[in-house]
């Protein structure tokens, strides 16, 4: 190896790990060095790199092979990342790469593909100084109309941002580092939804999540990230929209009322049974009643302290919880085209996955695709 | 004289599925790119998990690892460039095109079955140095005249994608 070449990648290496904040010892720990010296002697190009050092680097650092092998290619743009209820920025730093790493391969795919990556979605023509809670609401309700989502948004949000607006939407399990993020950079807009969160809270994060896509350019990060970790003005505004937009102001009264008894009351069950209609937490609705003046906010704060009404929630919703797909359908079929038009390997398909190569074909076939048949198949037009 | 071959990983996984691994070991001399080895985990037969032990077969001396320099890699995805072909293989593909590339073994043949792989070879002008699975099988006679295999593995196919391939070269160059 060139003493050019090994100096350069050390250079690069070294960069690319202070980046992700990870310690020297971190990582010799995770490639299973016996002393963190050796990544050291790699990193200031005293040391060659082998093949699979190199090969398990880029998946420790969330980067594509060939980005180390081509020493003129330039760290991407520094995309930032909004972090929705953070604890931890320092382990968020991994996260937040591993989210670029999607949000790219995502982008790659579409371009490989010749589909357009650009997110559709028009960032809101406002001030800062525009918004208030009426703002809010309004913009909320433009929005509803404006995407079709119909009286039940929670049911189509999803497929219709990623489908309709090309707005990426990745999820996995964040742990405890928060839960949701957005980016917007050169692959287009993306949302990471943490997996591990209950169906009703990914609903509420994402649209939550589409606030900040539509605000990206009118909101500064100290705007949505205060220092004390208190909830910022624009986080409130965030949660404010995902309210009103998965609970639409003309829907809500309707099927409250139509539950209401002939003394004009309201029994627990069917508020819950509203929430899991519209697929946002009871505890969301209920907060929600309060600001369409359906509910008095010291009844909700009574109700809310109820031990049972807890218990019922939890029993009610037991079934409900439906558990988030690793990648969207539209990834999946992004990478299985790629894979079946032949601008990918089934090993780099693998990798796009995040799954070994032995596992690809059983992993489409829980999304429907049958790798083998479909890849050789070609039709003649008439 | 034993054929000297240098399986991807997929063909490794596929040879596992079809029964002929431990065949082949014996009858061929197999090499392994080094990450191929950390890609080829386990393959699935009848809803079960069957694991494959690449190191230990290196360790025990029944396959031979072999290294693809990361300075020749990056020379390689130079070239492929052209053939805007820089992004479709993953590591181990990679590092194993760069071995046969690098002829770190003479005569060592890359067996492969995946198509972008396959593409890269006939742009590089590497048809001499690839073999199908089916060529494999049956210089090593586990393959008998009239028997077949999974369309997937063979010569045929094998052939018409190394001419697609080649047509990619002609039009880039």
């Amino acid at each position: 190896m060139s003493e050019n070449f090994k100096l350069k990648l050390g250079q690069k290496l070294k960069l690319v790990r202070e980046k992700l904040g990870l310690t020297l010892e971190k990582v010799a720990a995770k490639l299973e060095f016996e002393n963190y010296q050796t990544l050291s002697a790699i990193e200031n190009g005293l040391r060659n790199i082998k093949a699979e050092e190199l090969a398990r680097l880029s998946k420790i650092y969330f980067r594509d092979i060939t980005f180390f092998l081509n020493l003129d290619e330039e760290e991407e743009t520094n995309d930032l990342v909004f972090w929705r209820e953070c604890k931890n920025m320092g382990q968020a730093k991994e996260k937040e790469q591993e989210f670029r790493k999607y949000c790219y391969n995502y982008y790659e795919l579409e371009k490989k593909l010749g589909l357009p990556y650009q997110c559709k979605l028009n960032p809101l023509d406002l001030k800062a100084d525009d918004f208030d809670y009426g703002k809010i609401e309004e913009i909320a309700e433009q929005n509803l109309n404006l995407m079709q989502l119909g009286s039940r948004p929670a049911c189509s949000l999803r497929k219709i941002l990623e489908e309709k607006y090309n707005l990426k939407i990745l999820y996995y399990d964040l742990g405890n580092c928060g839960s949701a993020a957005s980016s917007v950079g050169n692959f287009g807009a993306a949302v990471l939804i943490n997996s591990s969160e209950p169906l009703w809270r990914r609903n509420f994060d994402l649209a939550h999540e589409l606030f900040h896509i539509l605000t990206w350019k009118i909101f500064r990060h100290d705007d949505v990230h205060t220092k004390d970790n208190e909830k910022s003005l624009v986080e409130k505004w965030a949660d404010a929209f995902a309210a009103s937009l998965l609970m639409p102001a003309t829907e809500i009264p309707k099927e409250f009322k139509a539950r209401l008894d002939q003394e004009g009351k309201i029994s627990l069950v069917d508020v819950i049974s509203i929430a899991k209609e519209f697929e946002v937490s009871t505890v969301a609705l209920m907060w929600r009643l309060v600001t369409l003046s359906l509910l008095s906010r010291n009844t909700v704060e009574k109700v809310l302290a109820l031990h049972e009404f807890v218990e019922i929630d939890r029993v009610e919703r037991i079934n409900h919880n439906k558990t988030a797909p690793d990648f969207s359908e539209k990834y999946v079929s992004l990478a299985f085209q790629a894979h079946a038009k032949d601008l990918i390997s089934k090993g780099k398909l693998a990798e796009f996955l995040n799954i070994t190569i032995g596992d690809v074909s059983k992993k489409l076939a829980g999304y429907g695709y049958c790798l083998e048949e479909i890849s050789d198949a070609k039709l003649t037009p008439a | 004289m034993q054929s000297l071959l240098l399986p991807d990983a997929d063909v490794i996984i596929g040879l596992h599925e079809l029964g002929y691994w431990d065949q082949v070991v014996k009858l061929a001399k197999i090499h392994v790119a080094s990450s191929v080895i950390g890609e080829v985990k386990h393959y699935w037969k009848l809803e079960k998990q069957i694991p494959i032990d690449l190191s230990k077969m290196v360790a025990d001396g029944k396959i031979i690892k072999l290294e693809g320099p990361p300075e020749k890699q990056s020379e390689l995805l130079q070239q492929l460039r052209k053939y805007n072909l820089h992004t479709c293989l993953n590591a181990g593909e990679l590092e194993s095109i760069t071995i046969i590339y690098c002829e770190v073994v003479p005569e060592l043949k890359f067996c492969v079955r995946e198509r972008p792989a396959m593409k890269v070879m006939a742009c590089l002008d590497m048809r001499e140095q690839a073999v199908s699975v089916e060529q494999v099988l049956r210089d090593c006679g586990i393959l008998k005249r009239k028997e077949n295999i999974p369309g997937i593995y063979s010569q045929i196919r094998f052939e018409r994608i190394f001419l697609e391939g080649t047509f990619i070269q002609v039009e880039s160059d």
